[in-house]
């Protein structure tokens, strides 16, 4: 009989038929040079058993079996979320700084022209409780001046409306200072006129509120950057 | 892993006959195989070799360190997995199927969907290989 070497890992297995086995088995029996193979083969199997088990590395086990699939793009979508608002708040403080400039001078030029259409000038004496009825009569039946506004003008005599309009177009830091000496004026010098001229700036009052306010989105930018921030750390400590 | 389990839940139906423990292996090692052939894209060994029945026996080519020696050696252990990682895919499978995992040849066909006689063909290069490798490293076998 030749060598049965391809058999003799099924030997070693008693994998063979019955004759098959003992026919390898009278062989090996016989063989030195089979025997000494069959004994490696049995020595390799019992190196390959004693191969210690694979374990799994920490890198897969914590991933696979804690983190949700939603966590990383969540964490993108707050990251991108935090950017906008962070974008929003500079642009919303921007907007709302150049408003309140802006509607601090076109409202004081917006006065000033009404009262030089009409020309209706009012002397300081506006200001006086003489001029409340006017008011009473609401802002439909009241296109005259406010006192606050021929007050403003009082204590500017040097300010012309076309300089303001122009202002209002581009303000530069002088007409703004202007502005903001008028509306200061106009509030201190004629307390009686400050419920009016509030009633004026009621119509940009709702665009400032919610969406122009820098501090909301301020807010939101650090709330959205905390939560990426913590669902990064989350997802690194599970890598 | 979560992949063959998913599979197997999905086939949970073609369960029959088959230990469940084969089973599960039959799966799970179907899709390692799978995971393996679409990861290489470079050509490699074939997975079958040709069926030259006279495989090579490596004579020892020098005197070394004995099974006892390298018996439970790290050494020794890290050669035979360093020996295994070199084996086609399809060979160290059915090798760990049988040594490691204890399954008999009849299941370890099933398992990876081939004849019995390419199961003990498999196993027996396997064993080979590696044997050859601890003697191209100066084993010199169980009897010295």
């Amino acid at each position: 009989m030749q060598h049965p070497h391809t058999e003799l890992s099924a030997y070693i297995d008693g994998a063979l038929a019955q004759a098959a086995q003992a026919a390898v088995e009278g062989h090996v029996a016989a063989c030195a040079v089979c025997r000494a193979h069959v004994a490696e083969l049995r020595a390799t199997v019992a190196l390959v058993h004693a191969l210690p088990d694979p374990v799994p590395s920490r890198r897969l086990i914590p991933r696979l079996a804690t983190v949700p699939a939603w966590l990383a793009p969540l964490r993108t979508v707050m990251t991108l979320a935090s950017g906008t608002a962070v974008f929003l708040f500079i642009a919303s403080s921007l907007v709302s700084n150049i408003n309140f400039l802006a509607s601090g001078s076109a409202a004081t030029s917006a006065q000033e022209a009404s009262r030089d259409t009409t020309t209706n000038f009012r002397v300081p004496t506006a200001a006086q409780p003489g001029s409340t009825p006017a008011r009473a009569l609401g802002p439909a039946t009241s296109p005259a001046p406010t006192g606050s506004a021929g007050a403003a003008l009082a204590y500017n005599p040097t300010a012309s409306p076309v300089a303001a309009a122009d202002g209002a177009a581009a303000p530069t830091p002088d007409d703004a200072a202007k502005a903001l000496d008028r509306s200061a004026a106009g509030a201190s010098g004629a307390p009686v006129g400050a419920p009016q001229e509030r009633g004026q700036f009621a119509s940009s009052e709702p665009q400032r509120s919610p969406l122009l306010n820098p501090w909301l989105w301020l807010t939101l930018a650090i709330f959205c950057g905390a939560i990426a921030i913590a669902l990064q750390r989350r997802l690194r400590r599970s890598v | 892993m979560q992949d063959a389990l998913f599979s197997a839940w999905r086939s949970i139906a073609s369960f029959q006959g088959l230990s469940f423990r084969a089973w599960l292996f039959r799966i799970a090692t179907n899709r390692a195989l799978d995971h393996l052939r679409s990861r290489k894209r470079r050509p490699e060994l074939p997975l079958e070799p040709p069926e030259d029945d006279d495989v090579t026996w490596a004579e020892p080519t020098a005197p070394g360190p004995d099974l006892n020696q390298l018996a439970g050696d790290r050494e020794a252990l890290a050669l035979v997995e360093t020996a295994l990682g070199a084996l086609p895919a399809e060979q160290r499978t059915a090798l760990l199927l049988r040594d490691v995992e204890g399954f008999p040849y009849e299941d370890i066909a099933v398992i990876t969907s081939v004849e019995i006689g390419t199961v003990k063909s498999r196993i027996h290069r396997g064993r080979l290989a590696v044997r050859n490798a601890l003697i191209a490293r100066g084993w010199r076998g169980p009897d010295g």
